[in-house]
């Protein structure tokens, strides 16, 4: 690390532009500032990452994850969940009877925050990766600072939606009582599975700064 | 061309939308954000690397408390049934849901034990070993892993499990459940200062120190 390796950079006049038009990047892994002078992917001298000034085809990336997840989105809410078997029947549940019951049995916030989490939640994301992907893809000046914030809070709060294939995942495992009572789990958790894991992958391919590339081509 | 170091962080660059911001100190306990996006560019902490580590073994233990003992008890009648968290996932398993009963593995036993052995190896190797030395790579899988450890998102399943079960059977509460609610606690703490600028503040300052001390180093 001499002097000479650096030399390129200058020390003041940089103010207002953007990596991609002053050749300068952050290592997305270290932090550390590199100098990139074609917009070829190089790697991070500090700590070896690849480093790219957008990510590589992000947005079909993210539109064929989003697709799959729109897809399984369907039998993730019609088919059931789990199955309850005890000595006065058989009972499915989708995720939706799943709320109802929670709301009905159980208490109305804990309900509140499992419809939040297994339907608002994967819903909104599929919304606002869609509104996204479009919105770069025609180059949008449209309110850049509220679009990014809009995906920071998919990329929080997506996650999130892992809660409902945790709940049956416990439940399969304690309520083993032969004849008395068992849950069984469903063909709509794998797909729910699915989905969270297919969003969650669609927002990692997305690169927010397409968002601002409109707005710096002015 | 070769990409370039600049160790001194002068410029940052925004990672969420590619403008070029100056790298100005901030009073401890604040951060400096992106003035076009708002996006956290780094913020100064007080943490040092005994206190990350501190954090990082207690982690360990949890971790390994909480796969060691049952989360919860269910008595029905005479028959009790408990579970542990790799039991759980093997319930699932055992029903045909090969693909999910791994997602529940992948993401509340080994993506969060990856995490925090990676975490021990970083700081042990920053504290007690060459600063040099392989830095990039575990500072890369730690960024990677990090969305993928759901053991917080676990936890308010098993809460959601407690009260759809609390009408059917006795539930005693297991060891491994307040260890659950500890780690979600203390990997939170470890994460907000395990930050990829704190790494290499605390291996620059080791190396420093040791070249004060006059060890020799490559
Ligand atoms: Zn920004």
């Amino acid at each position: 690390m001499s002097e000479q390796e650096y030399r390129h950079i200058p020390a003041t006049g940089l103010a207002g532009q953007t990596g991609a038009s002053a050749g300068l990047i952050t290592c997305d892994i270290c932090e550390a500032l590199c100098c990139t002078h074609d917009e070829a992917a190089t790697h991070c001298p500090v700590c070896g990452a690849s480093l790219h000034l957008r990510h590589k085809d992000s947005l079909t990336k993210s539109l064929a994850y989003l697709v799959a997840a729109a897809i399984l989105y369907i039998p993730a809410n019609l088919l059931p969940v789990m199955q309850t078997n005890t000595i006065f029947g058989t009972q499915d549940d989708t995720i939706m009877s799943g709320v109802l019951v929670l709301l009905y049995t159980g208490s109305w916030p804990l309900a509140l925050l499992v419809f939040f989490a297994s339907i608002v939640v994967p819903l909104l994301k599929l919304f606002s990766i869609s509104l996204l992907l479009y919105t770069c893809w025609k180059k949008s000046a449209w309110n850049p600072l509220q679009r990014t914030q809009l995906f920071r809070m998919v990329e929080a709060v997506g996650r999130w939606s892992m809660l409902d294939v945790y709940v049956v995942t416990v439940l399969v495992a304690l309520v083993q009582f032969k004849s008395l009572a068992a849950v069984h789990p469903g063909g709509g958790a794998l797909a729910f599975g699915a989905v969270v894991v297919l969003t969650m992958l669609s927002a990692q391919s997305f690169d927010s700064r397409l968002i601002w590339v409109a707005k710096t081509h002015e | 061309m070769k990409p370039a170091i600049k160790p001194a962080h002068q410029f940052i660059v925004c990672h969420e939308c590619d403008l070029v911001c100056a790298d100005v100190p901030v009073a401890t306990g604040e951060a400096a954000s992106c003035p076009r996006c708002r996006a956290i560019l780094y913020r100064n902490g007080t943490a040092s690397i005994d206190v990350a580590l501190a954090l990082a073994i207690t982690s360990v233990i949890l971790l390994l408390l909480l796969n060691s003992f049952p989360l919860l008890s269910l008595k029905v009648q005479q028959v009790t049934r408990d579970t542990t968290l790799f039991h759980a996932a093997l319930a699932m398993w055992d029903d045909g849901m090969h693909i999910l009963s791994l997602l529940v593995i992948i993401t509340t036993m080994l993506a969060p034990a990856l995490q925090i052995s990676v975490a021990v190896y970083l700081l042990y190797v920053i504290r007690f070993g060459d600063a040099r030395l392989a830095l990039g790579a575990p500072l890369r899988a730690l960024q990677t892993l990090r969305p993928w450890s759901m053991v917080e998102i676990f936890m308010l399943g098993l809460l959601v499990s407690l009260v759809k079960l609390q009408h059917m059977a006795d539930i005693v509460i297991g060891p491994a459940l307040w260890s659950c609610a500890s780690l979600i606690f203390f990997t939170a703490a470890l994460t907000s200062v395990l930050t990829p600028r704190n790494i290499w503040l605390w291996a620059h300052a080791a190396k420093a120190s040791k070249a004060a001390t006059g060890v020799s180093h490559v």
